[in-house]
C-alpha cells in the first residue's frame, strides 16, 4: 500500500499538470513524428525530382551491338549521346559541371573483342559526390544491360565476357566535401541549439528563478547593457560547447564511418575564404540562437517552463537541416537567403561543399545581423515589462 | 533641511491575473498597492515604514529603487528624478529578502563582482571588505561558496554586497526578517553607525518595537495609503499612554479595509 502511494504521488506529479502531460508525454512522440515525417518528405520529394529528370550519358567508341539501345532507352528518362574519346576531358568536366550525368567508355573494338579471348572493358564514368549518384549509376548499368541482351540474342555469346568498371570523375576531396555537406551543418545546428537552449534557459529564467535577477537589475547599469552582456555570454558559452561536441564527432570519425555513411578518409582541403567563412556562420547561428532563445528564457518563469517553450525552436533547428540534406546546392531564387535560419544552413552547406559564393554569404550575413539584433530589441522591450520580469 | 528622498503623490497599481483575482476574492481586475502616499527623508535619520503585509511598504520601496515604474507621482532621489535610473542606483543600497545572491560564488568573489560596477579604486575596495567582512563576521567564509553558507550568514552578505559603494542612501526591506538576535542586533547597530555618519536610511518593517528601538521618524501605510507620517517622539506624545504598537492598532481599527487577504 505504501509502495501504491508513492507510485500515485510520482504519477500525479505528472498527470495532473497538463504542462507536464505536454512535455513528458507528449512532445516526445510529436518529436519524433516530425523528424521522421519531414525526413520522409525531405527524400521522397527529391527522389521523385531526380527520378523524373532525362540522364544524359555520352558514349565513346560506340559498338555496333550498342545501336539498337540509343533508341529504346528513350522511355526509361535514358539519352545516349555519341562522342569521340577526344572530347573524353571535356566531358568529364560536363559531369562534374552536372550538365551530363556519366561517359561510358567503350574499348576500341569492342564487338570484335568480345568474339575472342581478350576480356574488353566498358567503364562507366560518373560524379558519385552528386546527390543522384546511385540513379545514373543505374541507368548507365541498365543501358549496359541492354546491350548485354542484345549481344546474347544476335551473336550469341556469352554476355559475361566484358568487365564493367565504374570509375569517379570527380577531385576526391570533392566527394567527402559533398558528404560533410549533409551531415555537417544537421549537426553543428543540433550542437549549438542544444547548448543554446539549456545556457539560454539558465541565463533569465534560471536567475529568475534563484531569485537573483533583481540583483542583477539593481546594478547601476542600462538595462540594455545587461541584456547585450547576457546575449554574448550565453552565445559564448553556446560556441564553445557546440565546438566541444563538434571536436568529440570529429574524433570519432575514423571509428565510425560506417554510422556517417562515409567512404575512405576525410580530406579537410578548407582554405582561409572556406574556414573564416565557417567561424562567422557559427558565429552568426550561436548569437542567432541564443538571442532567440534568451527571449524564451525571459518570458518563462522557470527553467523548466524556457525549456519546454524551447522545444519547438529545438526541433526547427533539427530538421531544417534534415531538410536540406537532400537538397541540392542551387536555390531558386535569392530570396530564401532571407529565411532566419534556414539561409544559415544554406550558408553552411555551401562552404563546406566548396561552393562558397561572396554575394550569397554577404546576404546571408546582413540579413542574419538584422535579425539578431531585432531580437535583443525585443529582449531589450521585454527587459522594461514588469509583467515579463516579475511573474511568478 | 536637504531633501535625500522625495515621494509626491506616489501611485502604483497592479493587474491582477484571473487567478489573483479569485485568491484575492475580487472582481476587480486592478490593485491598488501604493495609494497617493508622499513623504520625504533627509540626511542623517532612520525612517521607519511599518504597516501589515501587502501594506505597500514593498512597493513603495521597490519604486524608489527603480525597479518597478510608479503609475504616477514623483519620485527624485539625490536630485534625480526616477527616470535617472543608474544614476539613482549608484547613490542608493537596496535590500530585500527577495534578492539572492549567485549560490556557486564565493564572497570575495561578489563583493569584487559588485564593486567592479562602482568606480572605485582597487585599494579602497580591498580597505573596504576587509572592514565590512571583520564587521559582519564574513572573514573566515570569504572564500566559501555563497550556496555552502547558513541564512544569517547569506543575509550578512548580501548587506555586505548592497554596501560595497558606500552609498548616503540605504533603503532595506525588513532588515532583520530571518536572522536571531545576534545577528539582527549585528545589523540594527550598523544601521544607527551608519545613520551616525549621516546617511539617509529607510527600513520597512512589521516589527513594531525596532521602529521605536532605531527609528528617528516612521510611517505608517495601511492599504497602500500613509496614514501616518511624524517623528517618533511625536507620535508617542500624540497617543500617551501607549507605545508603537498600539498606534497602529488603533490607526488600523479606524480604517475601512479591503476583504483582502
Amino acid at each position: 500500500m505504501n509502495i501504491f502511494r508513492i507510485v500515485k504521488k510520482e504519477l500525479d506529479k505528472i498527470f495532473k499538470f497538463p504542462r507536464q502531460i505536454l512535455t513528458t508525454l507528449v512532445l516526445p512522440g510529436l518529436l519524433i513524428f516530425l523528424i521522421y515525417t519531414f525526413l520522409g518528405v525531405g527524400v521522397d520529394a527529391s527522389m521523385k525530382e531526380e527520378a523524373d529528370a532525362i540522364t544524359i550519358i555520352h558514349v565513346i567508341n560506340s559498338p555496333e551491338s550498342l545501336d539498337s539501345v540509343y533508341e529504346s532507352v528513350g522511355t526509361l528518362k535514358i539519352e545516349l549521346k555519341k562522342s569521340t574519346v577526344e572530347e573524353l576531358e571535356d566531358l568529364k568536366d560536363l559531369v562534374i559541371a552536372k550538365e551530363i550525368h556519366a561517359i561510358l567508355l567503350y574499348d576500341e573494338n569492342f564487338d570484335d573483342l568480345i568474339q575472342t579471348d581478350i576480356l574488353p572493358n566498358v567503364k562507366i564514368l560518373y560524379d558519385s559526390s552528386a546527390t543522384n549518384a546511385y540513379l545514373v549509376m543505374e541507368r548507365a548499368q541498365i543501358v549496359v544491360a541492354m546491350q548485354r541482351g542484345i549481344i546474347y540474342e544476335e551473336l550469341n555469346i556469352d554476355p559475361n565476357i566484358f568487365n564493367i568498371i565504374p570509375e569517379k570523375v570527380e577531385p576526391e576531396e570533392k566527394g567527402s566535401a559533398v558528404m560533410l555537406a549533409m551531415i555537417l551543418p544537421m549537426l553543428l545546428m543540433s550542437f549549438i541549439f542544444a547548448s543554446a537552449l539549456s545556457t539560454g534557459s539558465d541565463a533569465i529564467a534560471g536567475e529568475k528563478e534563484r531569485g537573483t535577477l533583481a540583483t542583477l537589475l539593481l546594478l547601476p547599469i542600462k538595462r540594455s547593457h545587461i541584456i547585450i552582456g547576457k546575449t554574448i555570454s550565453t552565445s559564448t558559452i553556446t560556441i564553445i560547447s557546440a565546438l566541444s561536441s563538434f571536436l568529440g564527432i570529429m574524433a570519432s570519425w575514423p571509428f565510425a564511418k560506417s554510422i556517417f555513411a562515409v567512404d575512405g578518409d576525410i580530406n579537410f582541403n578548407y582554405g582561409a575564404g572556406e574556414i573564416i567563412g565557417l567561424v562567422v556562420m557559427l558565429l552568426l547561428i550561436a548569437l542567432l540562437a541564443s538571442s532567440i532563445l534568451l527571449i524564451i528564457s525571459t518570458l518563462a518563469k522557470n527553467i523548466k517552463e524556457a525549456t519546454t517553450l524551447a522545444m519547438p525552436i529545438y526541433i526547427a533547428a533539427i530538421i531544417v537541416p534534415i531538410i536540406t540534406m537532400f537538397q541540392s546546392g542551387e536555390v531558386s531564387s535569392k530570396l530564401v537567403y532571407f529565411i532566419p535560419l534556414y539561409n544559415t544552413i544554406l550558408g553552411l552547406k555551401a562552404i563546406i561543399s566548396l561552393n562558397f559564393d561572396l554575394v550569397n554569404f554577404l546576404l546571408i550575413l546582413g540579413s542574419t545581423l538584422v535579425y539578431i539584433a531585432l531580437f535583443i530589441f525585443i529582449l531589450i522591450k521585454m527587459f522594461k515589462s514588469e509583467k515579463v520580469l516579475y511573474s511568478k | 533641511m536637504k531633501e535625500t528622498i522625495t515621494i509626491k503623490n506616489l501611485i502604483k497599481t497592479f493587474k491582477l491575473s484571473k487567478k489573483q483575482m479569485h485568491i484575492n476574492r475580487t472582481k476587480d481586475s486592478l490593485k491598488v498597492a501604493v495609494n497617493d502616499i508622499s513623504f520625504a527623508t533627509y540626511p542623517g535619520e532612520i525612517f521607519g515604514l511599518l504597516g501589515p503585509n501587502g501594506a505597500g511598504k514593498t512597493t513603495t520601496l521597490r519604486c524608489i529603487a527603480t525597479l518597478i515604474k510608479p503609475d504616477s507621482g514623483e519620485i527624485i532621489v539625490d536630485g534625480h528624478p526616477w527616470e535617472d535610473d543608474v544614476q539613482i542606483k549608484k547613490k542608493i543600497a537596496f535590500l530585500t529578502n527577495e534578492l539572492k545572491l549567485e549560490e556557486q560564488f564565493t564572497p570575495n568573489y561578489l563583493y569584487d563582482y559588485f564593486s567592479s560596477f562602482h568606480e572605485i579604486a582597487e585599494d579602497d575596495v580591498q580597505k573596504r571588505k576587509e572592514m565590512l567582512f571583520k564587521k559582519f563576521g564574513i572573514d573566515q567564509f570569504s572564500e566559501v561558496k555563497i550556496g555552502e553558507l547558513s541564512t544569517g550568514m547569506k543575509q550578512k552578505i548580501s548587506i555586505v554586497v548592497s554596501l560595497v559603494h558606500n552609498p548616503d542612501i540605504i533603503i532595506f526591506d525588513e532588515p532583520t526578517n530571518g536572522l536571531d538576535v545576534i545577528t539582527a542586533k549585528t545589523v540594527t547597530d550598523y544601521l544607527m553607525e551608519l545613520r551616525n555618519e549621516g546617511k539617509t536610511i529607510i527600513i520597512s518593517t512589521h516589527i513594531m518595537n525596532l521602529v521605536e528601538k532605531i527609528c528617528d521618524r516612521v510611517g505608517i501605510i495601511i492599504d497602500g495609503k500613509l496614514s501616518l507620517c511624524d517623528r517618533v517622539e511625536n507620535v508617542l506624545k500624540k497617543y500617551p499612554n501607549t507605545d508603537i504598537e498600539g498606534v497602529f492598532f488603533k490607526l488600523y481599527s479606524e480604517v475601512e479595509h479591503n476583504e483582502y487577504i
